[in-house]
């Protein structure tokens, strides 16, 4: 069954050391069936600054790119593996914005497959890549 | 400054074409090698009755255009079915946490993020990464 895992560690933002980790089996919603389709993890590079590229796209009525939705546990994950310290990924689920990936950072979020998952570079030459991880009808 | 580092590792070995990715970052302020330096800790809650858009990011606490970080996650157990609702700004939904299942995002400082319990007697926790007000 595909697993997630974060590990997150500090030896001096706070007075102890912060040493948190927690693994998550990927599961459809409300059992413990796992996810049942994967995308594999796309690498795109978007030779210039881009607008509302398109991660993940909430339409049912589409049988080729849609997602079930709402009573769902899909995740998406996604990469800014461009280089250098400026150039960031900003991630929005409709049209509202989550915020911003900087070069080397990656975001892991469930998903409900009622709004696109889109996201802006904001410069040229940037390389990003993602996955989403879903189950094939909704729970 | 602080050193802060994220490893998320996800492992998706049983379908065809899959298998381990690990990646690594160093948890920096916006557009710079300078660390992140304020944590919020994790906070633990408990929440006895069904309740909707309890705030776990309020945007007008920090500055725009920020590098912040969250992490939250579905403590709840013996349930398979009691979910965290995460929503963005007015009611956009992002998606279901259920038990086990945690996220961890970008927050630049814009939007205000809220989870609601789908049930009683729910556990969930949360931490804030960020740059300040």
């Amino acid at each position: 069954m595909a697993t997630a895992y974060i590990s997150l560690t500090s030896g001096d933002l706070t007075g102890d050391p912060l040493n948190l980790s927690s693994t998550a089996t990927l599961t459809k919603a409300a059992n413990t069936t796992p996810l049942d389709q994967f995308t594999g993890v796309t690498t795109v590079y978007y030779p210039t600054a881009t607008t509302a590229a398109c991660i993940a796209l909430a339409d049912t009525g589409s049988t080729v790119l849609g997602y079930a939705d709402t009573t769902v546990a899909h995740k998406v994950y996604i990469k800014n593996a461009s280089t250098g310290f400026s150039d960031y990924v900003n991630v929005e689920i409709a049209t509202t914005t989550v915020g911003r990936l900087y070069p080397g950072d990656w975001c892991f979020f469930p998903w409900d497959g009622t709004n696109n998952v889109d996201i802006d570079t904001s410069a040229a030459a940037m390389t990003v890549e993602y996955a989403v991880l879903s189950q094939s009808v909704a729970t | 400054m602080p050193t802060t580092t994220a490893t998320f590792t996800l492992n998706t070995s049983e379908f065809s074409g899959g298998g381990t990715i690990s990646k690594t970052t160093t948890l920096r302020k916006a557009g710079s090698e300078t660390g992140i330096d304020q944590f919020t800790g994790v906070s633990r809650v408990y929440q006895a009755t069904i309740a909707a858009d309890i705030s776990v990011v309020a945007a007008s606490a920090y500055a725009d255009a920020q590098a912040g970080k969250v992490y939250i996650k579905n403590t709840t157990k013996d349930s398979t079915t009691a979910y965290l609702l995460v929503e963005m700004a007015s009611d956009v939904i992002l998606g279901r946490l259920y038990p086990g299942d945690w996220l961890f995002i970008p927050t630049d400082g814009t939007t205000d993020i809220k989870v609601s319990t789908s049930a009683a007697n729910m556990y969930y926790e949360f931490g804030v990464f960020h740059e300040g007000a």
